[in-house]
């Protein structure tokens, strides 16, 4: 058991309450600025301003622009999620900026409104090896500084300018963070690409990065599949300290499950998955809690025999500080933080019926979750092949043969909390995880061919994918609303939507970002 | 009220030599009798027209050179210093008919010098505490005003205006010090014509006088225009509030032949179902209807929202005109783009569509610092009847658009020569002509066929990459290098006279006044320079 670390929930609490109104005075929306958009991974932009079930009760939404990158693949890994930076005052005017990290060490700024390259900026690091599929030698994580809340603009003109100066235009520490193939850190000035202090080491190279996040001054990041050497685990490094020295929790032997990496908890804890690990240990095939701080651990919860599949995702419900993640069993797990497992650490508070097949190499990666006007939590996970039989959410939008989205709905029930099927999506194959905006439920059929086998080199895996398709869902039915038919050409490498002001991002394997949305007059 | 009067220091160049006396000054020198400049943009409608200007020829202006220049002292706020200069032809003063310049400094200064000795003839300053919502943008420790942020200089912005004689043959200044209060001051001595009294505080432009009515766009005042009949003894103040982005036009309101003023709205909000209705991003027309200003009509660009996500405003005065017995309306802005307006109905039946809408001529950065067109546009009309509009701009010349005549490339800015077509009740322009690149194209004047403009030399960046967004004025001004004056001729943009770097400051939010064979240009560092002729080529 631990202290709740009920001071920053408050913070966390107001922030929230800040967001629509900053929103509506300002300019630009909601900044994705992590994997999976905040600290708690939820993949959730709450408002938007042109994005809602009512706009898309008429056409409009579309495909905006493409651009072709010219990064270089390595193995199946290509561009990173796009992060947003919704509004800066830069030396160039008011601009609206999509970070994209690219996997041969490249940094790309374009300004999303425009589709015009701001500035690109290639990471000089060590020549990478040849990699594996699993271990790829690449840069594969970037973030911004994100706030303990969901993100909000940030304030008016004339707001104070970033911790130690320069680069930011609009007030906030709007730096970029991009962590190369060689494992050092470069904190890059959002105007131009440039390093605005000396990089830092933070991992070995070849390590494979998860989830960055800098939260205040310090730095984030989980590491899995033990490459390059490196300890599976989360590794922290507070940027403002003098010795950079680097924090870090070792997940013996197992990996850190999940696309998004570490999550902070709406307790100010700090919650990771894991996938394999120690027979016996703690932190084998569970959910562990960290203190922010040290990285020790504080509490855990063990699935048992099975790895989680997805990074934790956290919400409060009726002033609970909940987790939920999935677990290769096909199930949704729903735990407490302020006992994650209760008393033996493997009593949760509620796990669902299975809903995923599991296919082979599947994960969902990570969990998506939002809050409807009426107070209701949803939660939104990505399943491989049929729906398991214990779902009960009926078959409204389709028969599923390969994959779906599938949508639930947290009730309580004689003072216990569940997660309730409510929809299945349409049929999707090897869906990434969903992202939410404003009620529309944004989903990725990726079109990754998964296997098993593992001979099967990247290029024979990314010859046998097929072309990704984006889809809106109503978030209330999973009802479809929009696709992108043939729009895209290539697959996606298990990379979600991001999105915010208005627009949705898609990353392929070709190195093709892809920007959906409502056209906004120039 | 404390009420300072100093000598100036005065560098003085009287190769024109041109002395006035008690006597009609054009029957002592043969020359046209010197005419009035009495408000920013030379009239209501904001032309920047000259009409009655000959002593300056396209062929004689090349031998312009600076006559003199006066160190009026006024202390820089922000980036702010001297406004453009008024001028009264032919003035009663206790030393005899002169011709005098008024001309403000956002200090709160306000001098009248002679014309043709380049001296001071008396200066006054107002001291006061500023009134609760208005003052200076405070943006650093260091209590120099240079310091202050450039958005909110404080002080008196306004440009102010000269109304017509009294029964006395008194010319009174019309003059709004930072504190809000309107002073009436006899051109003649600076003494008060009429006690000062409070007509509203804010960011005040170049005020407009029509008939009874002056008018003073306004922002950071919770209002954007207001107006008071200058004969009403009450001194009833009106204002209408366009409910979102302030009035920025440097030339204030510009007025058109029913009364209405025009006004351009700066960054904001478009919203009719707000209470009240809120016209960010447009250009707006109120009238005065019994003691009240009432809106007349206005317009709001579709795109006003990409508008406001960049920054990119409508942020000059407007400029009225007639063509063909039609009054329009010119307008732009940041954004770059030229609009054509009636002025009976200013955006059409859903007030969001011109007349004419341009392709962006510029901007093409969509950089709301260093780009688009900013100041105020101007109009004549040449010898055949052609309708000139001409738009200072700033930055580089749009790619994908084309001017008939260049000179040269243009990065930093310049001035663009639009002629108006009419083709079955249809509007267009078409640009004729660029101009050579000017650092920070300024709104111009036309004289005699000629276009007076200038480029600012002013750092017109509010961010940068090594230390983000600063309003700390005085980094703009340590990166800023001088203006420069220009002489284009009016049907090509050809160039005919530049100033090289006689001027050794730059100016932030000035203007040109060109009348009786003169150019009057301040700059930041409180210097007021004088162009003209040597007597011996005037002729010319």
């Amino acid at each position: 058991m631990r202290e709740p670390g009920r001071p920053v929930a408050v913070a966390i609490v107001l922030a929230l309450a800040g967001a629509s109104a900053a929103h509506a005075q300002g300019r630009g929306g909601s900044n994705w600025t992590t994997t999976s958009s905040d600290a708690q991974r939820t993949a959730w932009v709450k408002t938007d301003p042109r994005i809602s079930k009512e706009s898309f009760q008429k056409p409009g939404f579309q495909l905006l622009w493409k651009n072709k990158l010219e990064n270089q693949p390595r193995q199946l890994e290509s561009l990173t999620q796009p992060m947003l930076l919704s509004n800066i005052i830069s030396y160039k005017g008011f601009k609206a900026l999509a970070f994209v990290g690219g996997s041969s060490d490249n940094v790309y700024s374009i300004d999303y409104d425009l589709n015009k390259m701001f500035w690109k900026r290639h990471l000089n690091t060590m020549p990478a090896g040849p990699g594996t599929i699993a271990c790829p030698g690449a840069m594969t994580t970037i973030t911004r500084a994100t706030p303990l809340g969901q993100t909000t603009p940030p304030a008016g003109r004339g707001a104070p300018p970033a911790p130690g100066g320069g680069g930011g235009g609009r007030g906030g520490n709007t730096n970029v963070y991009a962590i190369s193939s060689g494992g050092l850190l470069h904190t890059l000035n959002p105007q131009t690409g440039d390093d605005m202090t000396p990089p830092v080491k933070l991992l070995p190279p070849n390590a494979k990065a998860v989830g960055a996040v800098l939260i205040d001054t310090t730095m984030y990041v989980a590491t899995r599949d033990g490459c390059g050497s490196t300890a599976n685990g989360v590794y922290a490094i507070d940027l403002a300290s003098d010795s950079k020295a680097t924090t870090h929790w070792e997940s013996k032997g197992g990996s850190v499950a999940g696309t998004a990496g570490v999550t902070f908890g709406t307790d100010g804890n700090l919650y990771v998955a894991t996938d394999g690990g120690a027979p016996g240990s703690n932190d084998a095939n569970a959910i562990v809690a960290l203190d922010p701080k040290t990285l020790a651990a504080r509490d855990w919860f063990s699935a048992g025999s099975t790895p989680f599949t997805t990074s934790p995702v956290a919400f409060t419900y009726k002033g609970k500080d909940l987790i939920v993640a999935a677990n290769a069993d096909g199930r949704l797990y729903v735990l407490d933080a302020a006992s994650l497992g209760g008393a033996d650490h493997r009593t949760p508070l509620s796990k669902t019926a299975p809903y995923s097949a599991g296919a082979a190499d599947f994960a969902a990666g990570a969990l998506a979750t939002s809050e409807n006007a009426d107070g209701s939590r949803w939660v939104f996970a990505a399943a491989a092949g049929p729906p398991g039989a214990g779902t009960n959410a009926g078959s409204a939008n389709g028969a599923i043969t390969n994959g779906a989205v599938v949508a639930y709905k947290l009730v309580e029930q004689n003072g216990s909390l569940s997660l309730q099927a409510v929809w299945t999506s349409r049929d999707m194959l090897s869906p990434a995880p969903p992202a939410v905006v404003n009620g529309i439920v944004f989903a990725i059929s990726t079109g990754e061919f998964r296997s098993a086998d593992v001979q099967l080199t990247a290029a024979q895996r990314a010859q046998r994918a097929k072309p990704a398709v984006l889809y809106a869902l109503d978030a209330a039915t999973g009802k479809e609303l929009w696709s992108s038919g043939n729009t895209i050409s290539s697959f996606v490498r298990g990379v979600g939507p991001s999105a915010g002001d208005g627009q949705v991002y898609v990353v392929t394997y070709d190195g093709t970002v892809y920007a959906f949305g409502i056209p906004l007059e120039h | 009220m404390k009420i300072i009067v100093f000598c100036a220091s005065v560098s003085l160049c009287c190769a024109a030599g041109w002395v006035v006396r008690d006597v009609p000054v054009a029957a002592q020198s043969g020359r046209p009798a010197p005419i009035d400049w009495v408000t920013d943009g030379n009239d209501n409608q904001r032309t920047g027209w000259q009409r009655n200007e000959t002593i300056l020829t396209k062929k004689n202006v090349k031998n312009l050179k600076v006559l003199w220049k006066i160190q009026t002292g006024n202390q820089v706020r922000a980036l702010h210093s001297l406004m453009p200069v008024l001028i009264i032809g032919r003035l009663n003063t206790s030393n005899g008919v002169r011709e005098v310049g008024i001309v403000n400094g956002i200090s709160d200064n306000l001098y009248a010098f002679d014309v043709e000795s380049g001296t001071i003839l008396w200066q006054k300053h107002w001291n006061y505490t500023p009134p609760p919502g208005s003052g200076p943008q405070t943006v650093s420790t260091n209590p120099d005003p240079a310091h202050l942020g450039f958005l909110r200089p404080g002080g008196s912005s306004d440009t102010p205006v000269i109304g017509p004689a009294d029964a006395q043959g008194r010319r009174p200044v019309y003059f709004v010090t930072g504190d809000g209060m309107l002073h009436t001051i006899n051109a003649a001595d600076g003494s008060d014509l009429v006690p000062p009294y409070m007509f509203h505080i804010g960011k005040g432009w170049s005020l407009n006088l029509v008939g009874n009515v002056l008018w003073m766009a306004n922002t950071y005042a919770g209002i954007s225009i207001a107006a008071v009949r200058v004969d009403d003894p009450s001194h009833k103040v009106m204002t209408f509030n366009a409910g979102s982005g302030g009035a920025w036009g440097r030339r204030g309101a510009a007025i058109d032949s029913s009364g209405t003023a025009w006004f351009t709205t700066g960054d904001g909000v478009y919203d009719l179902t707000s209470d009240p209705p809120r016209y960010g991003n447009s250009v707006v027309g109120v009238h005065i209807v019994g003691d009240e200003l009432k809106l007349k009509s206005y317009f709001t660009p579709k795109n006003w929202e990409w508008l406001r996500k960049r920054d990119l405003d409508p942020n000059n005065t407007p400029t009225v005109f007639t063509y063909k017995g039609r009054e329009l309306i010119a307008a732009s802005g940041k954004e770059c783009r030229m609009f054509l307006l009636d002025p009976q109905s200013a955006g059409g039946a859903d007030n969001q569509t011109p007349l004419y809408k341009s392709d962006l001529f510029c901007n093409e950065e969509v950089d709301f610092q260093d780009a688009g067109s900013w100041g105020a546009l101007s109009t004549w009309e040449d010898q055949v009847g052609n309708r000139w509009i001409l738009a200072p701009f700033w930055g580089p010349v749009h790619s994908k658009f084309k001017f008939e005549i260049t000179h040269g490339p243009v990065m930093a800015g310049g001035v663009g020569g639009f002629r108006l077509r009419e083709r079955n009740g249809k509007y267009d322009l078409t640009p004729v002509w660029v101009s050579a690149d000017m650092k920070r194209g300024e709104p111009v004047v036309i004289a005699n066929g000629m276009v007076f403009g200038y480029g600012s030399g002013e750092e017109t960046k509010q961010s940068w990459p090594d230390i983000g967004l600063n309003f700390d004025s005085s980094i703009r001004a340590a990166k800023s290098t001088h203006a420069t004056l220009y002489v284009v001729d009016g049907l090509t943009g050809d160039e005919l006279y530049n100033s090289g770097d006689q001027i050794t400051s730059f100016n932030h939010f000035n203007g040109l006044t060109v009348v009786n064979g003169r150019v009057y240009i301040g700059t930041y560092d409180g210097t007021l320079y004088c162009f003209g002729l040597e007597d011996t080529q005037r002729t010319q």
